[in-house]
């Protein structure tokens, strides 16, 4: 009997939205497809700190911390000793904040610790582990902590460690397994009760590049599909840009940079291409461009590297039609153009204080 | 690629409160402790003693029951009374209690097991058992013999047991834990420190349990359905909350030592070694002291001093240095606790001692947790 082709294609289509929705596989690690899957759960503010501070023997590790993050997947970055682990102590009630106020998800983060933890899936940085458990006994227990009973923490045990693809691993000694297995047991032990917000301190170390990915499209999905805010605290730039939608940067305890991974890497730098093989007319949109305001410098690639010299006066469409303009004056013929886009590293370095204002 | 992977889905069951978050570290701690098979032979091992007390219990009662005791003792007080009378006024009381008291043993070693038993109580053990037999209060013996045969079963063979058991079990507890930097998986979790403390303990005190305070209270229940009637549950009733309590007394500040040494130590066997010094030490300390005490105090030539736990010295006498053994400082808490002591001196500084040593750890625990999780 022949089959209806819209009838299959319906079919198809239904189960592909049933994939898409269910299997973390599919879903597009696209920066576009950030927003467009954020519109099933509006932007709530998840932690609002107030001048938090820690200072341990006159010592000052945080100071005046001001910071509100939304639950959308916040990378903190910072180098070593720069409070990102006093930060998250604080926010989970294990270290008490000598300055300052906060909330996490609206409880009070010096009052409501244990409600606070009950709601918070927390992956620690250190290579920890509880001897003598089974995988799945691990994330079981880590269940019954968070109110999960017997039986029932054994059954979320089984499903969370399912999602993060530990299959009959699960039954071996933790004591046995790779930095890399822990860190996903970690993992599944944190995500274990629905939490409604998750602190991942350096979840990719240790893992191979294809577990990474992984995991960071795990972090993405339940981010996505669950609303799940979460906060990555990690050394590894490429992890945030893959995933993160907003950025802090720490240094000696103080917020350096906090804004949306898009509005940080905007573009005040422009890469161009040109045809021209005429030295003069090179020479002339040269020095068209400077007389615009544009500064021109040789690129690696032999093309030249535009820098916007007050980029608060320029607008994106401005520059462009600056460079039609005088490219149309010159007279010359232009095979390329496009904004530049700063590397976090070289954002990261400037928030920090440092001097390489290195870019791709 | 699955067929069918579910992938995440929310939970949204019913969760347990707060205070009840401890009973999974029990739990587990449990599953951890009897995958040992060493444990597992220790428990079996444990339980044996109870067999010879219960045979015990069992002779003592068989003969009550046909007055055996108490007409042999009954006759042999007379005769004594008759040696009295005619030897008049030249044999001093005390020398003929102790006299008729030593017939007494000989009397009851004709009873299968008991004799050696009331002589295995020691000096004050026997003593009682003898003043109740001479008074033929059957109520009195049913009471002063149980009490002390339950007392003499958990501080003795069980006691060493828990030394034991505790020292295997314990060590590793905390001490991996710090190595393996799991307190950031429990103190991350809805678990306070307390509970921790509390699920930690609780594996201890009720493996404790499982060889002091239940074949106790196995043997005491034996020892009333055995009973042809009623009459040693009204002489005895409150025997079960007091081996409770005895074995409370032991396996808490015991357990809270073995856990402050797991504690400070990330290698377990640190921890052991601490532990076994501890009790050793103390032990034989104490006895070398106290058998140079006595032998002073007794001065020469009257042979070899006879020790006994329960009946310190006196305080000048050099009685207040049974303290640096704390097995016998708890002995002395559980004696006044199974009512076979008085709340003396001695008592009152054994309880203040065990609760100072309790507090003690649980603070040195408490610290190095916070230090812990802080570092």
């Amino acid at each position: 009997m022949p089959q209806n082709p819209s009838a299959s294609t319906e079919d198809a289509n239904s189960a592909a939205a049933m994939r898409a929705k269910l299997d973390p596989q599919f879903y597009s690690k696209s920066q576009s497809d950030r927003s467009s899957k954020h519109a099933a759960y509006p932007l709530q503010t998840v932690v609002d700190l107030q001048g938090l501070g820690k200072k341990i023997k006159a010592k000052s590790i945080l100071s005046d911390v001001t910071l509100q993050i939304t639950n959308r997947v916040t990378g903190l970055l910072g180098p070593n000793g720069a409070g990102k682990s006093t930060l998250i102590k604080i926010l989970l009630g294990l270290v008490a904040a000598t300055d300052g106020t906060g909330k996490l998800l609206g409880l009070d983060i010096r009052r409501e610790k244990l409600k606070i933890r009950q709601l918070v899936g927390y992956t620690p940085e250190d290579d920890c582990y509880i001897d003598g458990l089974t995988g799945v006994e691990m994330v079981q227990m880590s269940g019954q902590f968070f109110g999960l009973r017997g039986r029932e923490a054994l059954r979320r045990a089984h499903e969370v460690l399912d999602f993060c693809g530990i299959k009959q691993e699960r039954y071996r000694e933790i004591s046995g397994y790779s930095t890399g297995m822990r860190q996903q047991v970690k993992f599944a032990s944190a995500i274990v009760h629905n939490p409604q917000f998750l602190i991942l301190d350096e979840p990719t170390t240790g893992l191979d590049p294809e577990e990474r990915e992984r995991l960071l499209r795990r972090v993405r999905f339940l981010n996505r599909q669950f609303g799940i805010g979460v906060m990555l605290s990690t050394h590894i730039l490429p992890d945030v840009q893959l995933v993160c939608d907003d950025v802090i940067v720490l240094a000696e305890g103080r917020v350096r940079a906090h804004q949306s991974l898009a509005s940080l890497q905007d573009v005040n730098r422009w890469r161009l291409q040109i045809l021209e093989v005429n030295s003069a007319v090179a020479l002339t949109f040269s020095q068209q461009l400077q007389h615009s305001g544009l500064r021109v410098d040789d690129a690696i690639d032999g093309g030249w590297e535009l820098i916007v010299l007050d980029d608060k006066l320029w607008t994106k469409d401005r520059v462009v039609e600056l460079i039609w303009r005088a490219a149309k004056n010159a007279n010359a013929t232009i095979s390329c153009f496009s904004a530049a886009q700063e590397s976090l590293e070289a954002i990261f370095l400037k928030a920090i204080g440092g001097t390489n204002h290195a870019h791709s | 690629m699955p067929i069918h992977d579910v992938g995440y889905r929310r939970w949204q069951g019913t969760q347990s409160g707060f205070g009840s978050r401890w009973i999974a570290i029990t739990n587990k701690g449990f599953e951890i402790a009897f995958r040992s098979q060493w444990v597992r032979r220790m428990m079996f091992l444990a339980w044996l003693p109870a067999v010879y007390f219960g045979a015990a219990l069992f002779f003592f009662e068989r003969s009550f029951e046909n007055k055996q005791l108490f007409n042999a003792v009954a006759e042999l007080n007379q005769a004594a009374e008759a040696a009295e009378k005619e030897v008049g006024e030249f044999v001093p009381t005390d020398r003929s209690r102790a006299l008729r008291q030593d017939a007494t043993m000989r009397t009851l070693s004709r009873t299968p097991l008991l004799g050696g038993l009331v002589a295995l109580l020691g000096g004050t053990g026997s003593r009682e058992v003898f003043d109740a037999i001479t008074s033929q209060d059957e109520v009195r013996l049913r009471r002063v013999v149980w009490s002390w045969f339950i007392l003499k079963f958990i501080t003795t063979p069980q006691g060493f047991a828990l030394l034991l058991l505790l020292g295997w079990v314990a060590p590793p507890m905390i001490a991996k834990d710090l190595r393996t930097k799991a307190f950031l998986l429990y103190f991350s979790r809805p678990l306070s420190k307390f509970s921790y403390i509390l699920g930690k303990l609780m594996v201890l005190v009720v493996l404790c349990s499982v060889i002091t305070t239940l074949p106790a209270l196995i043997l005491y229940g034996c020892g009333i359905s055995l009973s042809p009637n009623l009459t040693p549950l009204y002489a005895t009733w409150d025997l079960p909350l007091r081996i409770f309590l005895v074995g409370m007394i032991h396996s808490i500040p015991a357990s809270l030592i073995a856990l402050m040494l797991s504690s400070i130590t990330t290698e377990s066997r640190y921890a052991m070694f601490g532990w076994y010094a501890i009790w050793t030490l103390g032990f034989v300390t104490w006895r070398i002291l106290s058998t140079a005490f006595l032998a002073q105090s007794q001065g020469p030539g009257r042979g070899r001093p006879q020790f006994d736990p329960l009946a310190p010295l006196s305080l000048e006498d050099g009685g207040g240095w049974v303290f640096v053994s704390l097995y016998d400082s708890i002995s002395i808490a559980q004696s006044y606790v199974m009512g076979v002591v008085e709340f003396d001196v001695h008592t009152q500084c054994a309880c203040f001692l065990l609760l100072l040593i309790s507090l003690c750890c649980f603070s040195i625990i408490w610290r190095q947790l916070s230090r812990a999780t802080l570092g």
